[in-house]
């Protein structure tokens, strides 16, 4: 009983977490399923975001303005990757490696080392309550508030004439240019949303934290894809809404379901290799039982 | 698009040059020295053997196919360096494969929202609302296919010959100054292309509409259409206009053309 004690008072902790990589996971289904131009750069742009926003606080900017330049600053990194791919021919996964390696750099440029601090510094929380740093229960409903507010927006947008765009690209690339649609400027528009998406959950990350680390994103990638897939096979993807509420639903299932894996004793080294194998499994269940499986595979 | 002087061609092709593979020994000329002006309201029936450059033709006019020489003019404004998506406010396009016409993920009333916009500035207006939902059934209900009862339904989940008239329902709706038919019929069994046939006749002829269409059936080309341009080795060889194009026959077609390919006789 003690390692379900264990867990248990995790819970509440592992929550805010999930619902902060939810973000993460939203920016890798939109690339994924909305434009079908997978972009796996998040593993950069969420630490450039933490960067963004740690640096310039620390050089005396208000933290909601900061939060907003980390925004920009994924929007920008997620144009870079949709430019990459569509003017050099490259592949998108392709592309987005290209991104994570090249923000490497650019992390450590904009931070100025690999970690830093945010002592003493006013932020965004600050902005929202006294005590919010300290009360766990507030920033579990400061998060989820976020979490729903982004899912309202991203289902309002797609449902638009622009976003309706953007879908059309996702489901008939050869189309879309014969309805109107340019590819580069909604690919563009697309990936950038995307990943100022990250960018913002790596802002809020740091700020929680109290400091930034250039290596904050490794391995998110896997967790990420871990969200969406697991969070599809709960909500299904015969809706618009489900589509979009499936990596937040996703991500805070994952998460717990990683501490509670850990809490029973899995060796956090082993983590990695559980996931992976947790994700191919979810993905291969219809194929495993025979079932038919229409159209392409993940 | 503003009214412009009716004398101004819709369509002007000028000394179109398209070489596929040049300096190799697969280099092919597709279009040779290629002129052509379509004038409103000309419905035009292009045949061809294969390789005659009739698609080729079709791309350089969507801009999907850059001409190595010459220029593409439409309504008098020279759109060769234009990309696709920016000529696409003048041409709707129906492609052979009924599958590339549609986007299947989406449903039928959120593929006819998507093909409302071609040519207009897309916003942040919801795609889909009361007022055209009801533009949206009553375009689909003439066709009898029952479309306009499963709107909401996935593009994907039709038959080929339903996705085809989805699609020439989409290339047309806003009526376009000039519709592209790339053999739109061939994919079809009989009885659904006759049916997709009857449908572009008559939104051509309502619409009053400028069209150009690539077919192989010669039956279709004799019957439909008021132009009729037969290309050969990326030259016209054949030019007929309404009167000489009237009472001709497959036999007549057939003598004047002279080249024949297999498909053109099966279908003869």
């Amino acid at each position: 009983m003690d390692t379900l004690q264990l867990f248990w008072n995790l819970v509440p902790v592992t929550l805010v977490q999930g619902l902060i990589y939810a973000l993460v996971a939203l920016a890798i289904m939109i690339p994924f399923r909305v434009l079908s131009v997978p972009d796996l750069s998040s593993e950069g742009v969420f630490p450039l975001g933490a960067c963004v926003a740690v640096a310039l606080i620390a050089a005396g900017w208000n933290p909601v303005l900061a939060t907003v330049a980390a925004m920009l600053a994924g929007f920008l990194a997620g144009m870079a990757t949709a430019l990459i791919h569509l003017k050099f021919k490259v592949h998108s996964l392709l592309a987005g490696i290209l991104t994570v390696t090249m923000l490497w750099s650019v992390n450590l440029r904009v931070l100025g080392k690999p970690n830093a601090p945010l002592f003493g510094f006013d932020t965004i929380y600050d902005w929202v309550s006294d005590q919010i740093l300290a009360n766990i229960t507030m920033q579990i409903v400061f998060f989820a508030v976020l979490a729903v507010v982004i899912l309202l927006f991203l289902w309002w947008l797609l449902q638009t004439d622009l976003g309706l765009g953007l879908r059309g690209i996702g489901a008939n690339p050869h189309l879309a240019p014969a309805l109107g649609v340019g590819l580069v400027a909604y690919t563009t528009g697309g990936l950038g949303l995307a990943s100022s998406i990250s960018g913002l959950a790596g802002a809020l990350m740091a700020q929680l934290q109290g400091y930034a680390d250039v290596g904050m994103g490794v391995g998110m990638l896997v967790n990420g894809l871990a969200s969406v897939i697991i969070g599809e096979a709960i909500t299904g993807r015969s809706s618009l809404f489900r589509q979009i509420a499936a990596p937040i639903v996703g991500a805070v299932v994952y998460y717990q379901l990683s501490s509670l894996a850990l809490a029973l004793g899995l060796n956090p080294s082993d983590l990695k290799l559980v996931t992976g194998v947790f994700v191919l499994v979810t993905i291969g269940w219809p194929y495993l039982v025979g079932r038919k499986v229409s159209g392409t595979g993940l | 698009m503003s009214s412009t002087n009716p004398s101004t061609p819709v369509l002007q092709l000028d000394g179109v040059c398209v070489t596929f593979y040049p300096g190799t020994p697969n280099a092919r000329t597709a279009l040779d020295n290629f002129n052509l002006s379509l004038h409103n309201g000309e419905f035009t029936v292009v045949i061809g053997s294969n390789g005659a450059g009739k698609s080729t033709m079709l791309n350089v006019i969507s801009g999907a196919v850059a001409p190595d020489r010459g220029k593409v003019f439409l309504e008098g404004k020279d759109v060769t360096q234009m990309p696709v998506h920016k000529r696409a406010a003048y041409i709707g396009r129906v492609f052979q494969d009924p599958m590339l016409g549609t986007a299947p993920a989406l449903s039928i009333e959120e593929n006819l929202a998507l093909a409302s916009r071609r040519g207009l500035r897309r916003g942040f207006s919801l795609a889909l609302n009361g007022d055209n939902r009801r533009r949206f059934s009553d375009i689909l209900k003439p066709f009898g296919l029952g479309l306009d009862t499963r709107m909401g339904a996935q593009a994907g989940r039709l038959s080929g010959g339903q996705r085809q008239v989805l699609a020439l329902l989409m290339a047309s709706m806003r009526k376009p100054r000039l519709l592209l038919l790339d053999e739109h019929t061939a994919a079809l069994d009989p009885g659904t292309a006759e049916l997709v046939m009857q449908a572009t006749r008559r939104i051509i002829e309502e619409d009053e509409l400028s069209a150009l269409m690539i077919t192989h059936n010669m039956q279709q080309a004799v019957d439909v259409g008021n132009r009729l341009l037969a290309l050969n080795a990326g030259r016209i060889h054949l030019d007929l206009d309404s009167q000489a194009k009237a009472g001709l026959t497959v036999d007549d077609l057939i003598q004047r053309f002279g080249t024949l390919s297999d498909r053109q006789l099966l279908h003869a």
